[in-house]
């Protein structure tokens, strides 16, 4: 046996059941029979609760009526025949089921859920499960709706499919409909349809973004164009109208040019007028000024005549060259005067300065004497001889003096030494002692000796030598004449030094040493000393004979001086006799008297010369005074008897007077001469004005003044009658330009009025016209750019495009939800089909087999072919039914054998007990036979447990477990 | 005189490129996103001005095909205008998300940027103070697709002191992405050039140090697909060192983390685990899109995923983000581990669930295709949703799994548990 078995039940407490226990049969029906409210629903729903449990608030209404727990056990048969015990009590484990197999292993709720296939309270209860309400719908069922229904009942137990078929549908179709508009997917499409056209348009308009483009190049060229064409207009309007303008200047000028064309030919030269005005101007003065000056030649002329009379020119000569001499006559006067003056006074200072003399000398005496160049040297030489004899004189008596002195002393100091000395032969003695001493005593010292005494020689000799010099230095000196005093120092000096000279030798003497030596050294020395007194001996005796030869020197020289004297005497003798003044008056001052003399003989001369010069100068007066009056005797001037200043004043004012003359006449006639001058060049001027005045009537054809002046006038009308013309040819030029000028042929003809203002009407309609033109073309130019600037600033098309790509994928994503949900949909319906089609046939199968044998064969077969229809059974006649015209009967039935086979065909690989409620409520005893068996049969695959109230089935069932409730 | 070279390398700026967004967004979110290539670029202006680039280089994909909008262009070109202040040129080639054929360029660009305009490599000579410093090289592609090596068209020319490669296109070994122009690193070294500017991948990367051959990936990540930091690469060049340096450009950055979770009571409880997750990623400052991939056991998960509870408690968190600030997080996207799957082993019984999901299970392609066509071969829904891809089907097999499974089971339909 393969299938679950349920053995026997323990109720703790559930319900109306309490401490009750049944057992069962294994393979054949169990039957438990009890009357209405015996307890067969509860005991149902017992296996229930200790199959599936039962949530909290349900299991209240099982609480055991007299108390004690909810609760109790089965012992079940597994499949793979293991005995195991089912516990499950409200108050244990949660109420969870406990599992005991015989081994003592313990199994939990998922255990227990394997062992029942899977399967949930639900679908346990739809296939295993069935009573006599389920069969009240089949009249109603369709083919199709009993296919589901028994799917529904079959598979899970409950409408499930269906519920989840619809379920999908329902969204499905709440999602998308392919010609809804209301559901959601059909609404975003229509609204991703509608942004996707308006992103075209966009797209459009931006490729009109090129088209715009070339539109603006468009307008920019129009509006260039147009302006081209406005500034020609506006050219024509302003050449029109400067046209206009000029007309009157226009009309004026070929007026007037047809009017100078009526005109003859005038001659009159260019500014004539003014050139006869200008002759005009000038000729007028010129011929009264002609007139001044003819005039003033006249009185000019009278007025030269008069002055000529009273002028002298050859005696003006005459008295200048005399009057010439006046200075220097003046000159001579005062010379004179002066000469006169100091001659007095020379005379008066002469005779003072001779008597100042105080000699005998007058001043005629100077012209006596003369004194010749040699006076004055002779006369000095003689105070000089005078002088130097005195000098010499006193020169000799010192001199004497002097030698009497020195005599005295020499003589003296001669008789001293030759008393001290000792004689000649006592000094050879000694002498001799020495030698001999000597000569036995070193012969090296003599060398010695010799040495010292050469050296002292020259010294010696040195001294000498400088005592000469001073002698001769002083005797130099006095003779270049210096006094007396040189000389004799200069002697002393040089005696002084030839005594050291003299002496020097006795320093260096040999000494004589010992006892012995003591009387040669005594000798020595008293050899020294006498060689000592001696050499002063002789140089007292060389000076006493010197002072001999001086003596005799001197008496020479006295006698030469009394010689000289007697010569001066006879000489100064002389003078005197010669120069008287001279006697009485020392020689000495004769010199100096010279000079004076000299000088007043000077002064005597000059004085004698200046009254020489006095007498001449009056002889030059003289003459010139005669000259004078010869002159004014020549004038036949009245000679007064006055003084020659007065002559010589009175030549000088003649002089003057006939100077003033000179001048006076040479004036006017050089004024005369200008005057001619001016008059010959006015009457030479005032000639070419009148030829160029002729000249200029010639030119005009006139002869006389009135004419020229009527010409003029005809000539200054055709003037002007030309500068008007060439004046409206100016305004014309200034208004209108040269091409202007061509192009209406203005100097041929002037345009009409009328025709002007209409061109000007038409110009301007032209430009007004261009300017509307100009100002839409502007107005387009400024549109395009501001949707150029918009286009190209316009977030517009990329916002768009996002937003319509965001809700595209929005689309997507719920198509791809509504695929989810039409997926399931799909492969729900199509298992639903694989199912239908492979296990129908199976429980139709079997099915017809019960329901053939319940029915004694009167019914064939079960077909559920055609989906569109309901369920329909064939009978044996091969009549077809549906359901509803079957009796009731024979319907349960069918419901019986399509359940029962329902229920085997589903129950899988593990035959779970069925469980059974009053499901034969309409079968006949006979059918309930037939089901007997069946149900006996079924017994064998599946345990049965059947719950009825009808007593009568123990007589039915013959091999059944029935169990009658209380 | 010669002073180095110094420029900035960019490509894939994919201006005003849309982005794949999940789920519903706030509208000022959507607006962030939006000016998240305008920003870049405004950036990547301002990088080449700070480092007074010689010259900007732009390999490919300025625009993005879908749109390349007026304002793109306008902005670029204002963007170059600056430059063209600073004295910066600017070389341009297009890619294959904005080849020459295609949208005609309404805007032009000023003086200084040079356009290579052909398919053909052109060099372009670049000069500095008046003197030769550098010869750029590129091309442009013409129509959406190149399949040509172009590598051997970059030939050397004259003898400036650098020779610089544009190139957008793949390495021929890369199998991830559909391959332009492709090359091999090989054919680039060959070449002699001292730089190569790559463009077209948009994860970047150093394909060789010596000479350098970078792809600087794209300005900013436009989905999940393309995390991390996004910007563009400073180079310079001084004394023959090649100095390169990344520098981010992007608004925010696209993230994802994934985050263990122990089994849950209540879904009340997944506010803080998201919360938390935020708060970890708010912690390195800037503005994330941020996906978040649970790692967790208990079939409760799937119920809640399926049930769309999670995304509920994603939509609470996300609701208190201030996306007008910077550093904000916004939690795009809230997904399970693959390894949490049914425990089929709970259905086994009740014959039809098995049946279900034995009859999900092994749907094919075409089995799904033909449960999904009302939608999906609509001819209008067709039209902006396009059928879904592999990971896109499982995923929704898995939704459809746990719904039905959770309905059939009846463990209600909300998926909050009441009891």
């Amino acid at each position: 046996m393969t299938a679950l078995i349920i053995h026997n039940l323990y109720i703790h407490g559930f319900g109306k059941w309490s401490g009750f226990s049944l057992s069962f049969a294994e393979d054949r029906p169990n039957i438990i029979t009890g009357k209405n409210e015996a307890g067969k629903s509860t005991l149902y729903h017992f296996f229930l609760y200790m199959f599936f449990g039962l949530p909290p608030k349900q299991r209240e209404a099982y609480m055991p009526k007299q108390g004690g727990g909810l609760g109790g056990t089965i012992t079940v048969e597994t499949a793979e025949a293991e005995v195991v015990t089912v516990e499950r009590f409200h108050d244990r484990y949660k109420g969870q089921a406990i599992c005991r197999t015989s081994l003592g292993v313990e199994h939990g709720e998922e255990w227990l859920r394997d062992q029942l296939n899977g399967l949930d309270r639900e679908s346990f209860e739809a296939i295993f499960s069935f009573n006599a309400d389920d069969l009240r719908h089949l009249e109603t069922l369709s083919a199709e709706s009993l296919g589901e229904t028994l799917l529904d009942i079959g598979l899970t137990g409950s409408d499930r499919i269906s519920r989840t078929e619809r379920w999908l549908e329902k969204k499905v179709e709440e999602r998308f409909k392919p010609q809804g508009r209301k559901p959601v997917i059909n609404e975003q499409l229509h609204k991703v349809e509608d942004l996707y056209k308006k992103t075209r348009s966009l797209e459009k308009e931006e490729q009109a973004y090129l088209h715009l483009l070339e539109e603006k190049q468009q307008a920019i060229e129009e509006i260039e164009a147009s302006g081209m064409a406005w500034r020609e207009k506006t050219n024509a309007l302003y050449r029109t109208e400067q046209l206009l303008k000029a007309r009157p200047a226009l009309v004026n000028y070929h007026q007037g040019l047809e009017e100078l064309q009526r005109r003859e030919f005038i001659v009159f030269p260019d500014g004539g007028m003014e050139r006869y005005r200008q002759l005009k101007e000038k000729i007028l003065p010129l011929q009264s000024e002609k007139k001044l000056l003819t005039s003033d030649v006249e009185a000019g002329k009278e007025k030269l005549k008069a002055l000529a009379a009273a002028y002298q020119p050859q005696r003006l000569e005459e008295a200048a060259l005399l009057l010439k001499r006046r200075p220097e006559s003046e000159k001579l006067g005062y010379e004179k005067e002066r000469l006169h003056k100091e001659t007095e006074h020379r005379q008066e200072e002469l005779s003072k300065e001779v008597q100042s003399l105080d000699i005998p000398l007058t001043v005629d005496d100077l012209d006596d004497y003369t004194f010749p160049f040699y006076i004055e040297e002779t006369w000095r030489e003689l105070k000089n001889e005078e002088q130097t004899l005195v000098q010499e004189r006193a020169y000799i008596h010192d001199q004497s003096m002097d030698l009497e002195r020195e005599f005295q002393y020499v003589e003296t100091k001669k008789a001293e030494l030759e008393e001290e000395m000792i004689g000649e032969d006592e000094a050879a003695a000694l002498q001799y002692k020495i030698q001999e001493a000597s000569e036995t005593a070193a012969a090296n010292r003599a060398t010695r000796n010799s040495g010292k005494a050469g050296r002292v020689r020259p010294n010696r000799a040195a001294l000498f030598v400088g005592a000469v010099a001073v002698l001769l230095g002083g005797a130099a000196v006095f003779i270049g004449g210096g006094s007396v005093v040189w000389l004799l120092l200069g002697v002393m000096l040089s005696i002084g030094l030839s005594f050291y000279a003299s002496r020097l030798p006795q320093n260096v003497q040999p000494q004589i040493s010992d006892s012995r030596e003591k009387d040669v050294e005594r000798a020595r020395e008293k050899l020294r000393e006498y060689e000592t007194q001696r050499t002063e001996w002789k140089h007292v005796h060389d000076q006493w004979k010197q002072l001999n030869h001086e003596d005799i020197r001197l008496q020479e020289k006295e006698s030469l001086a009394a010689q000289r004297r007697r010569r001066l005497e006879a000489q100064v003798t002389e003078q005197r006799s010669l120069y008287p003044f001279l006697t009485g008056l020392d020689v000495k001052h004769w010199e100096k008297l010279f000079h004076k003399v000299v000088q007043l003989r000077e002064k005597r001369v000059e004085y004698l010369q200046a009254v020489k010069r006095i007498e001449e100068l009056e002889r030059k007066q003289d003459g010139m005074t005669e000259d004078l009056k010869t002159f004014h005797r020549r004038l036949d001037w009245e000679i007064l008897d006055h003084t020659v200043r007065t002559g010589w004043n009175e030549l000088s004012g003649w002089i003057k007077q006939q100077e003033h003359l000179e001048r006076d006449v040479h004036q006017q006639k050089e004024a005369l001469e200008a005057l001619e001058r001016r008059l010959k060049k006015i009457t030479y001027q005032l000639q070419g004005y009148l030829e160029e005045c002729h000249q200029l009537f010639g030119e005009c054809g006139v002869e006389s003044e009135q004419d020229f002046y009527k010409r003029a006038e005809e000539a200054e009308t055709v003037r002007k009658l030309q500068e008007d013309v060439a004046g409206y040819q100016f305004q014309i030029d200034g208004l209108l330009s040269e091409e202007d000028q061509a192009h209406a042929d203005v100097w041929n003809q002037v345009p009409e009025e009328s025709r002007l203002l209409t061109d000007i009407r038409e110009i301007k309609r032209d430009i007004e016209h261009l300017e509307t033109q100009q100002s839409k073309a502007r107005q387009h130019l400024a549109d395009i750019h501001s949707r150029l600037d918009q286009m190209e600033n316009s977030d517009e098309r990329s916002a768009l495009t996002h937003h319509y790509q965001a809700e595209k994928e929005k689309l997507k994503e719920m198509a791809k939800e509504w695929a989810g949900y039409q997926a399931a949909l799909q492969a729900l319906k199509e298992t639903k089909q694989s199912y239908q089609s492979t296990y129908l046939p199976a429980v139709l199968a079997a099915a017809e087999d019960y329901f053939r044998t319940l029915t004694d064969r009167r019914y064939e077969s079960i077909a559920a072919d055609d989906p569109g229809r309901g369920i329909t059974v064939l009978d044996s006649e091969g009549m077809l039914f549906a359901p509803g015209e079957l009796s009731k009967g024979t319907r349960d039935q069918l419901y019986i054998s399509l359940r029962l086979a329902l229920g085997e065909t589903m129950a899988g690989q593990r035959p779970l007990p069925f469980f059974m409620d009053d499901a034969f409520v309409h079968f006949d005893e006979r059918r309930l036979q037939k089901m007997t068996t069946i149900l006996q049969g079924v017994s064998t695959r599946h345990q049965v447990l059947f719950f009825s109230w009808r007593s009568d089935l123990q007589q039915v069932f013959t091999d059944a477990n029935i169990q009658q409730l209380k | 005189m010669r002073n180095g070279i110094t420029f900035v390398h960019s490509a894939d700026l994919h201006m005003d490129s849309l982005f794949k967004t999940k789920g519903h967004l706030p509208e000022e979110l959507l607006e962030r996103l939006r000016a998240g290539t305008f920003e870049a670029f405004d950036r990547l202006i301002q990088v080449c001005i700070k480092e007074e680039a010689d010259f900007l280089l732009i390999a490919g994909d300025v625009y993005h095909e879908e749109l390349r909008s007026l304002k793109a262009q306008v902005h670029v070109r204002r963007g170059f205008e600056k430059l063209q202040k600073h004295g910066i040129d600017v070389f341009v080639s297009f890619g294959n998300h904005d080849f020459t054929s295609g949208t005609e360029h309404a805007v032009s660009f000023p003086e200084n940027v040079f356009l290579f305009e052909s398919e053909r490599v052109q060099e372009v000579p670049f000069y500095k103070q008046g003197e030769l410093l550098a010869h750029i090289y590129g091309f442009s592609y013409e129509t959406r697709v190149v399949k040509e090596h172009k590598a051997q068209e970059f030939q050397k020319t004259g003898h400036p002191p650098y020779h610089i490669a544009m190139l957008h296109g793949s390495l021929e070994s890369n199998t991830d992405h559909d391959v332009y122009a492709p090359f091999t690193l090989e054919e680039l070294k060959r070449t002699g050039m001292d730089y190569w500017a790559l463009g077209h991948i948009h994860k970047r990367e150093i394909l060789s140090a010596d000479p350098l051959i970078i792809y600087p990936g794209n300005t900013q990540g436009r989905s999940q697909n393309e995390q991390g930091p996004k910007g563009c690469y400073v180079i310079e060049e001084q004394e023959g060192e090649w100095v390169h340096r990344f520098q981010p450009l992007h608004s925010f950055v696209y993230e994802s983390v994934t985050v263990p979770v122990p089994p849950l009571e209540n879904p009340n409880e997944l506010e803080r685990v998201l919360e938390n997750v935020k708060h970890h990623v708010a912690e390195s400052g800037g503005s994330v899109m941020l996906s978040v991939t649970i790692e967790g056991s208990g079939h409760q998960w799937k119920r809640w995923w399926s049930s769309g509870v999670m995304d509920e408690w994603k939509d609470i968190v996300n609701e208190n983000e201030d996306v007008t600030e910077g550093g904000w997080v916004w939690i795009e996207d809230v997904r399970l581990d693959e390894r949490i799957s049914w425990t089929e082993e709970d259905l086994h019984g009740p014959h039809f669930t098995g049946e279900f999901l034995k009859k999900v299970n092994e749907a094919d392609d075409e089995a799904l295709d033909s449960w999904l066509a009302p939608l999906y071969d609509h001819r209008k829904m067709s039209r902006f949703v396009p059928s879904l891809n592999e990971k896109e089907q499982a995923e929704v097999l898995e939704k459809a799994k746990a719904m039905a499974v959770n309905q059939l089971l009846g463990s209600g339909d909300d998926g909050f548990d009441h009891t």
